[in-house]
């Protein structure tokens, strides 16, 4: 039986983040600005609201953190786990499923 | 409930809805340092003052949808948070039911192991004393430890104290119902152990649990005020 993705739209964040730092290591506000600046500003939130994605993103081992300083600052930088870029594949094989799914019904096919 | 409008005012309300103070700590150290990136960034454009704090404010979002988010968040990132009734429901009972027949089964050894099941060495009436005392203490310490435990396990999965008094009043109901006998044998005959539910109501057994929340909650309300107290670390 095919597996359902009826939560999927509710992980778009999650691959963001997790395909961001898979890049390379960041921190919580660095992390937004990559965003705002790679989605040309199309994606809009609290940047406050960052941080309780990091934190289950690490709770769930998908990232870990550390403190580093750069250039005199403290920060906390993520970075992806082996399982986080597990989790990543997962999520960008969905996420296709659903963009060619939703592409079918937007062009007026029917499967 | 009073809007949040600071980072002061959300560390005070994590703390208050039960999570660690460690994690309070680093959340709010992490938000202070993206505010102040924010800060250098506008700074940088030239923008300052009332405009700036405004800017900064709006960019941040709002403290209050951010302190649930945080709170659901964490509650969602274990497995305890995420099969909550199945945690703080059933397996403080099933807890409680498998330590008092582990702990009996285990003095039961001991009283094979010194001979006092062997017939005609019954323990005599002094030492029927100690077991009853021991049975007792037994269930008692499990009564009162199981449900300070899971109130402990409520706070560290992020659960709060919502979930330590479901905990607290499942296991007062079960006190209640519970009944609990151990009979010293009269001359020449059979001392027994009886452990099951009854009709007839033991109040202590329905109080204790009751008490135990009563006092995780006035600890962590003492070690939230001291967490409360402390300037956060910069």
């Amino acid at each position: 039986m095919r597996k359902s993705n009826p939560n999927f739209l509710n992980g778009v964040p999650e691959m963001l983040v997790l395909e961001l730092l898979s890049r390379r290591e960041m921190y919580g506000y660095e992390l937004v600005k990559c965003i705002q600046e790679q989605t040309q500003e199309k994606l809009a939130f609290g940047e406050g609201c960052i941080y309780p994605l990091l934190h289950w993103l690490e709770e769930s081992k998908f990232v870990s953190s550390r403190r580093q300083e750069v250039e005199g600052r403290s920060r906390n930088y993520y970075q992806v786990t082996p399982k986080g870029r597990r989790r990543l594949e997962e999520l960008e094989g969905a996420w296709k499923d659903v963009v060619a799914g939703v592409s079918l019904v937007l062009e007026g096919h029917h499967a | 409930m009073r809007k949040l409008d600071s980072i002061e005012g959300l560390r005070r309300r994590l703390i208050v809805n039960g999570l660690p103070a460690a994690y309070v700590r680093g959340v709010t150290r992490e938000l202070e340092e993206h505010r102040e990136d924010v800060f250098a960034e506008l700074r940088d454009e030239g923008v300052v003052g009332e405009e700036a704090e405004k800017r900064v404010a709006e960019r941040m979002g709002r403290f209050d949808d951010l302190a649930v988010r945080l709170l659901k968040t964490m509650r969602r990132s274990n497995w305890w948070g995420r099969h909550p009734l199945l945690t703080f429901c059933i397996l403080p009972l099933l807890s409680f039911i498998t330590g008092f027949a582990l702990v009996v089964v285990a003095m039961a050894g001991i009283a094979d192991y010194a001979g006092w099941l062997e017939p005609g060495t019954m323990p005599g009436p002094r030492q029927w004393a100690w077991i009853t005392g021991g049975v007792q203490l037994l269930h008692w310490s499990l009564f009162a430890g199981i449900p300070f435990w899971f109130c402990w396990l409520a706070r560290s999965a992020y659960c709060g104290y919502r979930w330590g008094f479901v905990t607290c009043s499942v296991f007062s109901i079960h006190g209640l119902l519970h009944s609990l006998k151990v009979v010293a044998p009269k001359v020449g005959g059979d001392g027994s152990l009886a452990w099951g539910y009854s009709t007839r109501c033991d109040w202590l057994g329905m109080i204790v649990p009751l008490l135990i929340f009563g006092l995780f909650v006035v600890l962590s309300l003492y070690s939230n005020a001291i967490e409360i107290r402390q300037q956060p670390q910069a």
